[in-house]
């Protein structure tokens, strides 16, 4: 409320100093107006994301999406290791969660447009090497359809507002160092149509 | 009201002033005159704000409003931006000058760490990247009368909260 009365205050000498100069002139005004932001889950924000199975493959953890391969059930904890994992030199393609039928893969995530314009939906991963430069497994997103990485210059098909499309990854594993659990980090991009 | 009353108390003592002096004097007088103020509608204003996009809604007594949380759509069930991300809007909406001196764009309040104000001249929607003429703040844009800027926002959020603004005050000082 001080800042509505701030703004009276400064609107009366705005007129005050109009009728003074005798022009339409301003010399200064102000608005205040109100903006809403919210931060959400990553099912429900303007770029949705969903885990499109049940199993762990791939899930939300503290509202955002994370993949684990292989799913969590399976990984190692602490110093357990992981009973299976990805093999060297290899490229892996994920289409279905690891509790979900294989006769029908349905897609590993559900991205959805809810913005107010068409976008297209690419991935991009941002390290390809680790800290060591020791290669690092290259992760994209592909279109189970066209078969295809779903990559800046190649991007899924159009999405209008409210549309979605099931996707798939893609892991070629290279000579990333075995016995070790990889953080890679992929960025998913939603871009307006040019 | 206070305010009005306080315009009225100028005036008299000013008057009184002349009077002390002048010849012929008058000790006080007072007169009282109209003044004629037309309140209009955001789009309209001599500072014009004209929503662009789904973002910004002309509301209750056409009063411009952002919203980057509710439905504004009724075939989607987004509720805001996604944690961890980087999310863009361009042309949310459009600040004119329609008075008739140039004036200095400053937005005072709206600076929340997680957000940068841009604009430009000219619509970017139809344009490749983000053909940005400058942030406001550090460039605050100067408009002759008549000129446009569109309003893009860029939240760049790095937790599940981030730091984000309520309202935004955007002022208008005569060059």
């Amino acid at each position: 409320m001080k800042r509505r009365n701030a703004i009276k205050l400064l609107g009366g000498g705005a007129i005050a100093s109009t009728m003074t100069i005798g022009s339409g002139a301003f010399a200064a005004t102000g608005a205040d107006r109100q903006v809403n932001v919210e931060v959400v889950n990553d099912d429900n924000a303007f770029l949705s994301m969903k885990p499109v199975g049940s199993g762990s493959r791939v899930s939300e953890d503290q509202s955002q999406v994370v993949f684990n391969f292989p799913d969590r059930n399976r990984r190692g904890i602490g110093d357990k290791p992981a009973d299976v994992g990805l093999g060297r030199n290899s490229t892996y393609e994920f289409l279905a969660d690891s509790a979900d039928d294989r006769g029908s893969p349905d897609g590993l995530l559900d991205i959805a447009n809810q913005g107010s314009e068409d976008v297209v939906v690419y991935s991009k991963q941002i390290q390809t090497e680790d800290s060591e430069d020791n290669p690092l497994p290259l992760v994209s997103l592909y279109d189970p359809e066209t078969e295809e990485d779903l990559t800046e210059d190649q991007p899924s098909k159009p999405l209008g507002t409210g549309e979605d499309v099931r996707v798939g990854m893609r892991i070629r594993t290279r000579e990333a160092d075995a016995g070790e659990l990889h953080e890679v980090t992929l960025r998913i991009v939603a871009e307006r149509q040019q | 009201m206070e305010r009005r009353k306080f315009v009225i108390g100028m005036g008299a003592l000013a008057t009184g002033s002349a009077a002390a002096v002048g010849t012929g004097a008058f000790a006080a007088a007072g007169a009282d005159r109209d003044v004629n103020v037309q309140v209009v509608g955001d789009s309209n204003a001599f500072l014009g704000l004209e929503s662009t996009s789904a973002y910004a809604k002309e509301g209750e007594n056409d009063e411009l409003s952002l919203d980057f949380s509710d439905e504004f759509d009724s075939d989607v069930d987004a509720s805001g931006l996604n944690p961890n991300a980087d999310t863009r809007f361009d042309d949310i909406f459009k600040i004119s000058n329609n008075g008739e001196d140039e004036v200095r764009i400053e937005f005072t309040e709206g600076d929340a760490d997680d957000v940068k104000w841009a604009y430009s001249s000219d619509s970017i929607s139809d344009e490749g990247g983000w053909a940005i003429d400058g942030e406001v703040n550090e460039d605050n844009p100067e408009l002759d009368s008549g000129e446009s800027i569109y309003i893009h926002a860029l939240f760049e959020v790095e937790d599940n909260e981030g730091d984000l603004p309520e309202n935004l005050f955007i002022s208008a000082d005569n060059v």
